[in-house]
């Protein structure tokens, strides 16, 4: 893996979480391709079926025909984003102020050229009102991003991204804020 | 505690006194979660001997499953031995439930199989067969839809249900193949009392079009819905309500997603048949919300039914389920899927909003100054007629708060009755 593609993926990501946290949701939705797919499965404690079995974090996971968080195509990701500007958005009003981390990066080249597969963590904490306790929240799990590359702009596309959370029950009041 | 000071006349207003006390909180446990019918999932989750899921009765964890001889079982989860559960999944299928503490093991009907050291520890003293795990005492089910009550003098789940089921056909019932959930469920947490989302869920028509103005907004319309006299609220009895669009004669009673053309289709094909199905006065009826005494609740437009299960007197922990029409094409089944993920569970467009206001009106409830001033529910009180084509106890415009005078009425009612009151009660007497 060359170096200057591992730090431009890595760049492209915390890039990213900036947009996020700084509210340029436009900027942010500029970044996904037209045939995009934002994904993020529901996720369920199960038996292990035999001693040695190792637990496998994808067998815990709804597959494409199960209940999803998120399961957004741009259009439907382009209606969240639009719904906050609304002004009836009450959710994100007063808005979520939220930090994204975003580590562990680790980028995979595929069959195609012009295509990249980075994996990341997050770890994003929210808080919102007056910060007490029960406005705080955090969220955490781990992401699979298809990256395309984006020629004109010299950065990326993201394609599919992948989200598996970490928790069975949220514990928070709702999802409003993207990952 | 006097409860009779919690409620005024006619159920026009409640004390915030009846969401922040735990006096109040423990007799709802006794009162009403372990006296009413609750739902606990369908048969789509278990359709295989063996096959188990983990829910909650209340507070009570408890293991559904079915048995070798296709038998659904409710059983609490709690070993009998020392209290730890003996099952930590979600869901999966199984031979036996087998205590991670010491090995008392269970079967599929919840009798316990064994215990180690039965002969050296016990000297054989320990009789089994008395020692099962603790099961609900009645388990029936409604058109693929489970439910269970701890009280052994419960009324049949159809009398419990009463007029409440010839409204949940419209769902249940359209279509020959029935209806399956989606595999998956949405939980998540609000910091509220139980009651709130369950009076909300019943049919609040009143806050559609300001909490959930943001999607008339986003869609560039001026109200998510128009003004309509032929939106009812319906107070069916026992404390469940629905509200419901009576739609003109000769109109398909749906609103749904009409793209993609498949999905159309479906729903020409559905409510065609729904017409011999389920007749005139019901193919003109659209459930839109709606809530089963005490936490069952309904949102059919959303392909959508849920349970508000307490957690505390300040926490309620959302289970949110995807109902479709188990013999619709895939594709119509994925839209539908779609369409609910959009609109509620916890990312949903709709729903993120609620959760807001469950939690606004809940969180200063017990502050002493807040706390005297009762909450309202005034709306449309007098104003409820009877119509004779549908199975109601009362009938109302949509924007009524007839859903919650309801709800608190039973809820009184089933508070202060004394046990054979309650089965009175239940069976509308």
């Amino acid at each position: 893996m060359e170096a200057e593609l591992y730090l431009s993926v890595q760049q492209f990501l915390f890039s990213e979480a900036r947009l996020l946290d700084e509210r340029r949701f436009d900027d942010w939705l500029a970044l996904f391709s037209d045939d995009a797919l934002y994904w993020m499965p529901v996720r369920h404690n199960r038996l292990r079926e035999s001693m040695d079995e190792a637990w496998e974090p994808s067998k815990e996971i709804e597959d494409e025909s199960g209940l999803g968080y998120f399961e957004d195509n741009k259009h439907r990701l382009t209606r969240r984003v639009g719904r906050l500007k609304t002004g009836m958005a009450w959710a994100e009003d007063p808005p979520s102020r939220t930090r994204h981390l975003i580590s562990n990066v680790e980028v995979e080249r595929t069959d195609r050229q012009d295509e990249v597969i980075a994996r990341s963590s997050f770890l994003t904490y929210r808080s919102r009102n007056e910060g007490k306790h029960e406005d705080e929240d955090l969220f955490s799990g781990s992401r699979e991003d298809v990256l395309r590359e984006n020629k004109d702009a010299g950065s990326w596309f993201i394609v599919k991204r992948k989200i598996v959370p970490d928790w069975v029950v949220v514990n928070a009041q709702n999802l409003s804020i993207f990952f | 505690m006097n409860i009779e000071e919690l409620v005024s006349e006619n159920y026009t207003a409640v004390s915030r006194q009846a969401f922040v006390d735990h006096e109040i909180f423990q007799l709802e446990q006794e009162r009403i979660f372990k006296k009413c019918w609750l739902f606990l999932g369908h048969v789509s989750q278990i359709k295989n001997p063996g096959d188990f899921f983990t829910s909650y009765m209340g507070e009570e964890p408890v293991i559904v499953t079915r048995d070798h001889e296709n038998h659904i079982n409710v059983f609490v989860n709690s070993c009998r031995h020392r209290g730890m559960r003996v099952c930590r999944a979600d869901r999966g299928n199984t031979r036996n439930f087998s205590c991670s503490y010491h090995a008392w093991t269970y079967d599929l009907t919840g009798k316990l199989l064994g215990v180690p050291k039965q002969k050296e520890g016990y000297y054989e003293e320990l009789d089994v067969s008395q020692r099962g795990l603790v099961s609900a005492a009645k388990v029936a089910e409604y058109k693929g839809l489970i439910f269970a009550t701890f009280d052994p003098d419960a009324v049949s789940l159809l009398d419990y249900l009463g007029n409440m089921g010839w409204y949940m056909d419209l769902i249940l019932d359209r279509h020959e193949g029935g209806t399956e959930l989606v595999t998956g469920i949405h939980k998540w947490r609000v910091k509220t009392n139980w009651k709130l989302p369950c009076d909300n869920n019943a049919g609040d028509w009143y806050h559609v079009g300001v909490a959930h103005g943001s999607i008339a907004r986003l869609n560039g319309v001026p109200n998510l819905f128009a003004d309509n006299e032929n939106r009812l609220g319906v107070s069916a009895e026992y404390g469940h309500t629905l509200c419901a669009m009576y739609h003109p004669e000769g109109k398909h009673a749906v609103s749904a997603p009409n793209h993609p053309k498949e999905m159309a289709e479906w729903q020409n094909e559905v409510w065609s048949n729904a017409h011999t199905r389920l007749g005139t006065t019901r193919s003109r009826l659209e459930f839109i919300a709606g809530n089963v005494f005490p936490n069952f609740s309904w949102i059919p437009g959303s392909f959508s039914i849920r349970q508000y299960h307490p957690r505390g007197i300040d926490e309620v922990e959302i289970w949110s389920y995807c109902l479709v029409d188990a013999d619709a094409p895939r594709i119509v089944k994925d839209q539908m899927r779609r369409h609910y993920t959009d609109t509620f569970g916890p990312s949903g467009l709709l729903e993120q909003d609620d959760g807001e206001n469950w939690h606004g009106c809940f969180e200063t409830a017990g502050n002493p100054v807040i706390r005297k001033i009762p909450f309202s529910y005034e709306m449309g009180h007098g104003h409820e007629w009877k119509d004779e084509n549908l199975r109601a106890k009362d009938v109302a415009k949509a924007a009524s708060e007839v859903y919650q005078r309801s709800f608190y009425r039973r809820w009184y009612e089933q508070l202060t009755a004394e046990t054979d009151e309650v089965e009175l009660i239940a069976r509308g007497a």
